[in-house]
């Protein structure tokens, strides 16, 4: 009998411990996450009625360099640090929320596209809204740290919440907004980096190992194309605009004939697949750049007119509906 | 295995459901072999090593039990300590040592040996343990233990092996020949002391840590207020980092039916400095009273040589815990302030007559607790600093630029950090000053109407989940 009670007592505990824990859980998703300014995005993208014209999944050099309020009927749903795994997954994942709401994607194919350190990158943190554990385990394999990563951010996203706590108050709301534009005001030509930022750089993009290619991240590029032409979507490749100076660095490691030439066919091989280079378009215009491989704000606002008027000219968009002078 | 991982969570009710379903007699070598596992998880070869001191112990133990003379039992006593000192040398001391002897080597032109050698986590606490029950044996204090398997489930028991509770065998071997029958009442103490030391850990001594480590690794960065709030931060996060890991090793152990030794007692409520280490470390202190200080004569000497006495256990006692000059002078130190303490008691004493401070016990009580509390403040710039240059600049840069609201102390961890740090500083110091007015916190708890004990579950438990770190980060002490 006292066995009896003590197993009802156990069980009744840990379902009102579920109970609290299902509560706290959605509360973070409802107060919490909404701050993320990425979210936002997202959720404005969802939000909107009818299909976009064109939506960009890049990482920083696409989030930095296009203004989508300067393409018009555009997203950019480009996000920090994103390799073409996370990029798969997040295509995969908007597609299957926002049906037919994509006519045509912008795709990078940047120099440091498909290495392995940035090409395989999958960064759990911003990937779990979109994989689901499965397929997260699949890419990770079945590891502690797989297993770990699911306890975390997928039983209990709310876990160790400070930092989005910090980040949801509205002073720092507000403050992040003033340093991301105080980052956007630098200007390369009056602040050049030194050797050692430049080789730690190198190091961000191509790891210690200096390589460029990835097959693993090929592999998930090839299944972007399965998923576009499954669902009949177009697609611009672009080599998004980089300094002088990055160019000459990261063409040590990186053949530049044999990675044009290894992109081109990929983008020949792509039906319908089109390529729009504007990797050396600035080389001459350090002023335009926050840093080495980042626009500013001017450079950011020139760049994005000139991007949809080849856009519009290739058809992929309609005229801007706003236009602002640099 | 760390205590604070996934795969503890994962590997600690396994064993307990095994040790429970198991019969008694196939028990300890469930929790030898789990033992072993725990360490193995760390680093596999160092198994041996833990295996060689078992070995070692096990049969000097033997040795001094079937010895006739007492110089038999001395060369078996000998054999211990020369190997368990011979193995800690070698692995903890010997680098700290040649670099220290640097100028003999240069002057004679011998080439400077180095070993690259991980130092064994846990190596002082096992040998300490192993070495407690040699001398004891030697002592007639305990008998040897014929089953080897006991034995070395004594030096391996994976709860407190890597930092502590250094255990005595007169108190936890017995242990492991009782019967422990799973127990409702007692799973949810052990559990409730788990849950408690997880909250000092994670929530507290995690959270500091990126603070501290901030202005510590970096002893030229800050100056003034962030040192001094990094060197308080570090105050309470060594203290939870290893006042949590003895409460989940105590915890652990209790839902198996073990009691280990406590080792912490409220520490920061000493009015004097010895006061505090009979607070801090428990086990360790009374290891170095019971095995160095009372053999040297501890106070019944002339009073020049129970100072002697002192500083040469607290010297020890630095070195204990570290190879390095700043872990020496730590220990030095805090032996220096004893002796002062001792000598100027007289002189303190009237003092304290004239200022009237005896006519308001509470206030003089308060006066002391904080003067001791600042006074072992201070020996963490020591205890902490990666060097003594590194000790120097932070201790200098303290004084530099001074000003009470700096910008900068929020510089190493945003103020959401700090404030949820601080306000579990404060519950878990309003608890400890509960307890200290001898309100018995875990009792008042379990007494209280379910719905109210329940809600305090789980407000530890969420407070855990939503404010704790879970980087993984190792133990301090488990350098040591």
């Amino acid at each position: 009998m006292n066995k009896m009670r003590t197993i009802i007592k156990t069980a009744a505990f840990l379902t009102v411990l579920v109970a609290i824990h299902a509560g706290l859980r959605q509360a973070y998703y409802a107060f919490i996450t909404p701050r993320d300014t990425y979210l936002q995005e997202q959720e404005s993208f969802t939000a909107h009625e009818g299909a976009y014209d064109v939506a960009l999944f890049g990482d920083s050099h696409a989030l930095l360099s296009v203004q989508a309020r300067l393409l018009g009927n555009a997203a950019n749903l480009s996000q920090l640090g994103e390799g073409y795994i996370e990029r798969y997954y997040k295509l995969d994942y908007n597609l299957r929320k926002n049906p037919g709401k994509l006519k045509t994607i912008i795709l990078p194919l940047d120099m440091h596209s498909f290495s392995p350190v940035w090409g395989e990158n999958f960064n759990i943190v911003s990937s779990s809204r979109y994989v689901n554990f499965a397929d997260y385990v699949w890419q990770t394999g079945f590891t502690t740290k797989a297993l770990r990563d699911f306890v975390h951010y997928y039983v209990f996203p709310y876990a160790d919440c400070t930092p989005e706590i910090y980040a949801a108050l509205p002073s720092n709301v507000r403050e992040k907004t003033r340093a991301g534009a105080a980052r956007f005001d630098r200007n390369l030509a009056k602040t050049p980096p030194n050797a050692e930022q430049i080789k730690k750089l190198m190091i961000t993009h191509y790891g210690e190992q200096r390589e460029w290619r990835s097959e693993k991240a090929l592999r998930y590029f090839n299944r972007i194309k399965t998923l576009c032409q499954k669902e009949n979507i177009n697609v611009v490749f672009v080599r998004f605009p980089v300094s002088k100076l990055y160019f000459d660095a990261a063409s040590e490691i990186v053949p530049i004939d044999e990675f044009d030439r290894f992109t081109q066919e990929l983008v020949d091989d792509w039906p319908g697949a089109m390529l729009l280079n504007y990797r050396g378009l600035y080389f001459d215009r350090d002023d335009l750049f926050a840093d080495l491989n980042h626009l500013n704000f001017e450079g950011s606002i020139i760049f994005s007119q000139r991007f949809a008027r080849d856009l519009t000219d290739l058809g992929a968009l309609h005229p801007a509906i706003e236009t602002a002078e640099p | 295995m760390l205590f604070n991982s996934l795969d503890f969570i994962i590997f600690f009710p396994i064993v307990v459901m095994g040790y429970f379903a198991l019969p008694f007699r196939f028990r300890w070598i469930l929790l030898l072999a789990a033992s072993y596992y725990f360490y193995g998880c760390w680093k596999a070869n160092y198994l041996i090593l833990l295996f060689a001191s078992t070995v070692l112990d096990y049969t000097a133990a033997l040795g001094i039990g079937s010895s006739k003379t007492p110089r038999g039992r001395t060369l078996f006593l000998l054999m211990s300590l020369i190997g368990n000192f011979g193995m800690l040398f070698t692995f903890k001391y010997f680098n700290f040592f040649t670099s220290n002897f640097e100028f003999l080597f240069d002057f004679y032109r011998i080439p400077l040996p180095a070993l690259k050698v991980l130092l064994p986590v846990g190596i002082s606490f096992y040998t300490f343990q192993t070495l407690s029950y040699t001398i004891d044996v030697y002592r007639g204090e305990q008998k040897p233990e014929r089953h080897f398997g006991y034995f070395a489930l004594y030096v391996t028991f994976f709860p407190q092996l890597v930092a502590g509770p250094i255990e005595r065998s007169t108190r936890l071997l017995p242990q492991f020949f009782v019967k422990h029958n799973f127990d409702y009442e007692r799973m949810r103490s052990g559990l409730l002391i788990m849950m408690v030391g997880f909250f000092k850990k994670l929530v507290i001594a995690d959270r500091l840590s990126v603070y501290v480590n901030d202005v510590y690794n970096n002893p030229g960065k800050y100056h003034g207020m962030p040192i001094i709030v990094a060197t308080y931060f570090f105050t309470f996060q060594v203290f939870c980092d290893f006042s949590g890991y003895s409460d989940i090793a105590i915890g652990s152990a209790r839902v198996m039916g073990y009691e280990l030794m406590e080792n912490f007692h409220r520490p920061f409520f000493s009015t004097s400095i010895s006061e505090f280490w009979h607070r801090w470390h428990i086990s360790l202190s009374s290891w170095l009273r019971d095995y160095l200080y009372i053999s040297l004569g501890g106070s019944r000497v002339s009073k020049l040589k129970w100072y002697r006495n002192l500083l040469v256990t607290f010297f020890l006692s630095g070195l204990w815990h570290g190879a390095g000059w700043t872990y020496v002078i730590w220990g030095t130190l805090h032996g220096v302030y004893c002796v002062t303490s001792i000598i100027t008691q007289p002189l303190r004493t009237r003092l304290h007559r004239l200022a009237g401070l005896t006519r308001v016990p509470r206030l003089h009580h308060v006066l002391k607790v904080l003067i001791t509390f600042h006074l072992v403040w201070i020996s963490w710039y020591l205890f902490r600093a990666s060097d003594l240059t590194a000790t120097c600049t932070l201790f200098m840069n303290t004084f530099k630029d001074f000003r009470l609201f700096d910008p900068a102390i929020f510089e190493p961890l945003n103020s959401v950090e700090v404030v949820a740090g601080v306000l579990a500083i404060l519950v878990m110091e309003t608890v400890h000053l509960f307890q200290e007015r001898r309100f018995a916190v875990q009792a008042w708890v379990l007494r209280q109407p379910l719905p109210l004990r329940w809600g305090i579950y789980y407000a530890m438990f969420f407070a855990i989940i939503a404010f704790g770190k879970f980087t993984e980060q190792e133990f301090i002490y488990f350098q040591f």
